[in-house]
């Protein structure tokens, strides 16, 4: 068996920028204010320097110091939302492999209702009601009850997948045999099912859902519903350097293009894991 | 024939008790909150007037129920806007020429890839692959090739469609559905009779398409919220839906929720139809 360069290249390629990216992002200096020159003026478009490794933006921010709280705010908002779809995702699919009858003809109800209303629209309703009981909120705080909302209505889907890997694995002979041998039911669930059989599922979904919550939080930034002002997120960047857009037609003004590329980096990353995970489950 | 017209009818009612009551229910909850015009905070205001969310529901309810705080004219709100109807259809000519524009091509790249088996469809794949781009990164690129210009209509057409996966979600569903119809025994009994695979699968693929394609119409106007935002002259339903929920105005947010809901069962109940003509 000889070193496997491809493997090498890719999981250097996907696990490395992130891992270091969110490294730095938790050191990041969390006052973002405009580079002067020694004369006092604000420095526009500055070219990459040591001091600002991606140079600086149409405010005079470092795009560098900026990429890195966006990523931090991102990191802020989503942590709690995916923690809750996976638990109350995970959960409610072993639930509902054990129910029968009622129970699981309302959640296939439900599910299906969910699913039939336009994932832009479902968010707006979302943040209509988040607005309206939670008016006295600042927007991180609207923002992340509204990200934890759609995490809880977006777990059906992982408890849907789930359902059926756990449904199909039970009936196999390793499972009768485990019972033969012995083994506790709770063992045979969570080692034997979850673990072996259905991991690879329940992190691919959990990756999908990532690299929706990154697209639906750049859109919300964009339509003026979501991150603003000092809520600096990768949505809130994307959509402060989306005026100057035609900018990037300069060469030298390249900075305006750094939130699509790491958005599209990131989604790419998720995309390519959630493929790799699936291919091998 | 009056079973044919039994069962359109049937579908039609379907279509409008579900709108009907989608948008009883999203007037219970919203309406109540136009009441007072103004920036206040009236929803704020009025749970806290009632101590607490539940009992501000409560009494909202009795008040309704009794038609007390019932104070609003559709007629006159139509007119003070003006434009909701025209917005509604900007919106379904977004999405009308979208899904036409999907149909040829997704059909196009389908049909050659049935007709040339033996090579592989690298046309298919990588524009599969292009359309796994978020929507207002494509627009970005699109953008920059009409530095200075308008973005034309036929610009954002391409944008909805080749991105948010909306062309691979096309491609892969038409394609698959397509190699099961073309694999059923009564098709491959006509190629080998020497008549035409098309005519004898088109009955089966006009019932099944018209479904699927009529189910992809959240898709579609999910994208035209980017579109609309982006391009003022283009005004639509999404973008008074926007609009309504940064000036909280409930009554239209009430409203395009309402007319999304009817556009979406409407369609996908009038794709069902053709079901309905086959006997089988």
């Amino acid at each position: 068996m000889g070193f496997n360069y491809k493997l090498a290249i890719y999981r250097t390629f996907v696990f490395l920028p992130p891992s270091l990216l969110i490294l730095l992002s938790l050191f990041a200096d969390e006052d973002l204010s405009s580079v002067l020159d020694e004369a006092g003026n604000i420095v526009l478009w500055a070219q990459p320097s040591w001091q600002h490794p991606l140079g600086t933006d149409p405010y005079g921010y470092d795009v560098y110091q900026f990429l890195l709280l966006a990523i931090q705010t991102d990191i802020k908002l989503f942590a709690l939302p995916i923690i809750s779809f996976f638990l109350i995702g995970t959960l409610l699919g072993i639930g509902l492999s054990y129910m029968q009858g009622i129970g699981n003809r309302m959640f296939d109800m439900f599910f299906n209702l969910m699913n039939s209303i336009p994932l832009v629209l479902l968010l707006l309703l979302l943040l209509i009601i988040v607005e309206g009981f939670f008016s006295g909120q600042d927007t991180f705080s609207k923002l992340f009850l509204l990200f934890t909302a759609y995490a809880i209505v977006s777990s059906s889907k992982l408890a849907i997948e789930l359902r059926g890997k756990i449904e199909t694995t039970r009936k196999k002979d390793f499972i009768e045999s485990s019972k033969a041998l012995g083994l506790s039911p709770l063992k045979i669930l969570f080692k034997h099912i979850l673990y072996y059989n259905c991991r690879k599922t329940i992190l691919a979904t959990t990756l999908h859902f990532i690299a929706q919550l990154i697209f639906v939080e750049i859109t919300l930034a964009y339509l003026n519903l979501g991150a603003s002002g000092d809520v600096l997120s990768l949505g809130n960047m994307f959509s402060k350097y989306f005026s100057y857009i035609h900018a990037f037609t300069k060469l030298d003004q390249w900075h305006v293009a750094v939130p699509s590329i790491m958005t599209l980096y990131l989604i790419l990353i998720l995309t390519l894991s959630t493929n790799r995970m699936l291919r091998h489950d | 024939m009056l079973w044919f017209g039994l069962r359109s009818l049937q579908v039609l009612l379907k279509s409008i008790m579900v709108t009907l009551s989608i948008v009883a229910l999203l007037f219970l909850i919203f309406s109540n909150f136009h009441v007072n015009e103004g920036d206040e905070d009236v929803m704020g205001a009025y749970i806290e007037e009632q101590e607490g969310v539940f009992a501000a529901m409560t009494d909202y309810l009795i008040r309704y129920i009794q038609l007390q705080n019932f104070e609003f004219n559709i007629q006159a709100y139509l007119t003070g806007r003006g434009t909701f109807v025209k917005h509604m259809f900007s919106t379904m000519k977004l999405v009308s020429a979208t899904l036409f524009f999907l149909i040829i091509s997704v059909f196009s790249i389908a049909f050659i890839r049935i007709k040339r088996r033996k090579e592989k469809n690298i046309l298919g794949s990588i524009l599969a692959s292009i359309s796994s781009i978020h929507a207002l990164i494509f627009l970005a690129g699109v953008t920059l090739l009409f530095t200075g210009d308008e973005l034309p209509f036929w610009g954002f057409i391409i944008i909805i469609a080749m991105s948010n996966s909306t062309f691979k979600e096309f491609y892969s569903d038409i394609n698959s559905e397509l190699d099961r119809i073309m694999n059923e025994k009564y098709v491959q009994r006509a190629v080998a009779w020497g008549y035409s695979r098309i005519v004898y699968a088109l009955p089966d693929m006009v019932i099944s398409f018209s479904r699927l394609l009529t189910s992809k119409i959240p898709l579609l106007l999910s994208s035209t919220f980017i579109i609309e935002y982006y391009s003022p002259n283009d005004s639509g339903l999404a973008s008074d839906l926007i609009l309504g929920i940064a000036q909280h105005d409930y009554f239209l947010v009430m409203s395009a929720t309402g007319v999304f809901v009817f556009i979406t069962t409407f369609l996908y109940n009038l794709g069902k139809l053709p079901a309905v003509i086959d006997p089988r």
